[in-house]
């Protein structure tokens, strides 16, 4: 009896130093990086044997990260491309998605901007330099400052795809490596237009209608809002142990609470 | 709660058992009948319907990946084709009109991580300056000839080693092509620097191999800098230093003898002097003022080891779009070139101007327009003079259709 209690308490003793310090590492989408930064923080609370790194960089560098084994979960905002899911599983990875939440690209202009409603055909031909100046659309004679995402985004990505019939931005357009770039640019300039993740909408800039739709979590979630899509966080293959619960934690009620105050539209 | 039940299993079945076509539509509608029943919410169906396609879209990967062979998973193809209609006349000559194609066929491999290999394998014949085969001879088979292969290690994000045959634009940068023609793959060592905006290119290239002489090579260094801002502009300004080693009493293979040579004894013609070239040269693109984009260039090159007609320069300009890839997109170009009868060997230039000879100067105007994705129609106009001796102007007019893939 007394080496049967001895053998398990020396199994448990391996089986905890191994849990002990463990890392998990995330790496990707700077619009899922709220959601993760949110969660990860409560997941820890809770889980003080487990340290989430949490890498940004957007969602192709995520991706690539975990085809090179070099993070755990990918974050990202658009799906993988197939050329991204050929290379990963060419190097024995096997990309699993999960679907944490929802998430709209909103048509942010500067406040301003007597201009409500867009398009998807005048969004089109402004990001694709088309339609040049605001009266062309019935705003005032001034020119349309295009901001975008950079092309490393997944929102770039999602938006090329959604918006534009994955024609390519306008070559002028500002370049900017984070939604909250986007937010302050058009805050502070009177002809500008962007794009951002729902969870970045801030009073001091204008959200307008697409289509004659606002995008709200009910037009996100029942994807009438055409710029709708879904966050993703790719693991490989089924999730297990320390991966596994987070990603349990985040799809949990109290994560979906967490994701909804990152500002974006939970699933549950 | 029953029916909820039902409803799911119903579901769960049909992503089991049916055919992934049949799944997707039906799916769409069985999850869409649960939001309206309220058995499902609906962020719950959209994550259904997500996952679903996310799943089958990785299943066609992996039996896309499994059923290929390693060695085509790892292997990027690229190539080209293209049909050209040549006219060529020197002033008191015969005009003379060639049809000519041209195909390309190249690869790139990972066989580590970092570490690359290419090949290319390209028609034509043993001209360094052509790919280009003239359709003749009673419909002959033509040949194809190994136009570059090479390794490459990314040692590190600011160094790339590269050894082999190798086209010249891969290992080092050039404002225009009046000193090396654009089909020129150089064989030997390279190295590539980088750090922020200044790179540094270096290399070691073998011109000739002699039994028991010291062989003819070139020691290349190019420090340069690039000023880019996606969608705004991009700027270049670099200088290189050629040495060229072995060249004096040299006898090379496919030169055009443009350069002072003497004949020995036996009527072979060498080389009267030594090459040393310095250039220095720099590029301008602006996109999306009055056009998608406009450009230019200019580069000057002075052989030091010479003591006259040392000197060469080409500038040039262009509109239109930077790149021909779709229908509607077109760029015309402007270049002006001379170059000195000593300032650079006549082995390396153009071989459409004056049939890549020194000792010329003249202008170049090209017109590229996209008929349709990846297919381009290009008309190019020569008209070079030589600048000793009797002037005897050259016109060429080419037309091409390229197709790329």
């Amino acid at each position: 009896m007394k080496k049967t209690l001895s053998t398990i308490l020396i199994v448990l003793t391996i089986a905890l130093a191994g849990f002990a310090g463990e890392k998990v590492r995330l790496a990707g989408s700077t619009t899922v990086l709220p959601i993760a930064q949110f969660t990860a923080e409560e997941f820890m609370n809770f889980n003080p044997d487990v340290t989430l790194s949490i890498r940004g960089g957007g969602s192709g560098v995520g991706i690539a990260s975990l085809s090179e084994g070099t993070c755990d979960i990918a974050t990202a905002s658009r799906s993988m491309k197939d050329s991204e899911i050929k290379n990963a599983v060419s190097r024995g990875i096997h990309p699993t998605a999960h679907v944490i939440a929802m998430d709209g690209i909103s048509m942010v202009i500067h406040p301003s901007n007597p201009i409500r409603n867009l398009t998807k055909d005048q969004i089109r031909k402004i990001y694709t330099g088309k339609i040049t100046n605001w009266k062309q659309i019935g705003g005032a004679d001034r020119k349309i400052v295009v901001l975008s995402r950079d092309t490393a985004s997944g929102t770039y990505e999602a938006f090329s795809k959604l918006a534009l019939n994955d024609e390519k931005v306008r070559k002028d357009a500002l370049l900017n490596a984070s939604n909250k770039a986007i937010e302050t640019a058009v805050e502070t300039t009177p002809g500008a237009i962007g794009y951002i993740g729902f969870g970045y909408i801030t009073p001091r800039i204008k959200l307008i209608t697409v289509d004659g739709i606002t995008c709200s979590k009910t037009t996100i979630l029942s994807k009438e809002y055409p710029y709708s899509r879904p966050l993703f966080m790719y693991t490989n293959g089924k999730p297990k142990g320390w991966v596994k619960k987070y990603i349990d934690f985040v799809l949990s009620k109290e994560g979906q609470e967490l994701v909804e105050t990152a500002g974006y539209i939970g699933l549950k | 709660m029953k029916k909820k039940a039902i409803w799911l299993s119903v579901v769960l079945m049909l992503v089991g058992i049916l055919p992934s076509g049949i799944v997707a539509g039906e799916l769409d509608l069985l999850v869409n009948e649960l939001v309206e029943k309220g058995v499902i919410s609906p962020g719950r169906a959209q994550e259904i319907l997500i996952l679903s396609e996310e799943e089958m879209r990785t299943q066609l990967a992996k039996a896309e990946v499994s059923t290929l062979p390693k060695w085509i998973q790892t292997i990027n193809l690229k190539g080209d084709f293209r049909l050209r209609d040549q006219w060529e006349q020197r002033e008191g000559g015969d005009a003379r009109n060639r049809a000519r194609y041209r195909f390309r066929l190249g690869g790139e491999a990972e066989v580590t991580t970092g570490l690359n290999v290419g090949f290319g394998l390209a028609s034509g014949g043993s001209d360094p300056r052509s790919t280009n085969q003239t359709f003749e001879n009673s419909f002959e088979t033509k040949t194809i000839m190994l136009d570059y292969a090479f390794a490459k290690y990314s040692a590190a994000k600011w160094l790339t080693l590269t050894g082999g045959k190798i086209g010249a634009a891969s290992v080092f940068w050039t404002a225009s092509d009046y000193l090396w023609d654009t089909d020129i793959t150089v064989e030997g060592l390279a190295a590539g620097l980088k750090w922020k905006n200044l790179f540094l290119n270096t290399g070691y290239y073998f011109i000739d191999e002699i039994k028991d002489e010291k062989d003819p090579s070139m020691i290349l260094v190019q420090p340069g800098i690039l000023f880019a801002k996606e969608g705004s502009y991009s700027a270049t300004v670099g200088a290189t230093y050629y040495q060229f080693n072995q060249m004096k009493d040299a006898t090379l293979d496919h030169a055009k003898w443009s350069n002072t040579y003497y004949k020995d004894a036996s009527k072979v013609k060498h080389l009267s002097g030594d090459y040393r070239t310095v250039s220095v040269g720099g590029d301008l693109q602006v996109y999306n003022v009055l056009l998608p984009a406009i450009g230019l260039f200019c580069e000057y090159n002075r052989n030091i080891a010479a003591d006259s007609l040392q000197n060469g320069f080409a500038v040039g300009f262009f509109g239109g779009y930077d790149k021909i890839k779709d229908k509607n997109q077109w760029q015309i170009k402007y270049s002006y070139r001379k170059l000195e009868k000593d300032s650079w060997l006549d082995i390396f230039p153009d071989s459409d101007a004056y049939g890549g000879m020194t000792g010329i100067g003249g202008s170049e105007v090209v017109f590229q327009y996209g008929l349709m994705k990846n297919v381009i129609l290009g008309i190019d106009y020569y008209k070079i003079e030589n600048l000793s001796g009797t002037h005897v102007p050259e016109e060429i007019v080419q037309v091409d259709f390229q197709f790329k893939f």
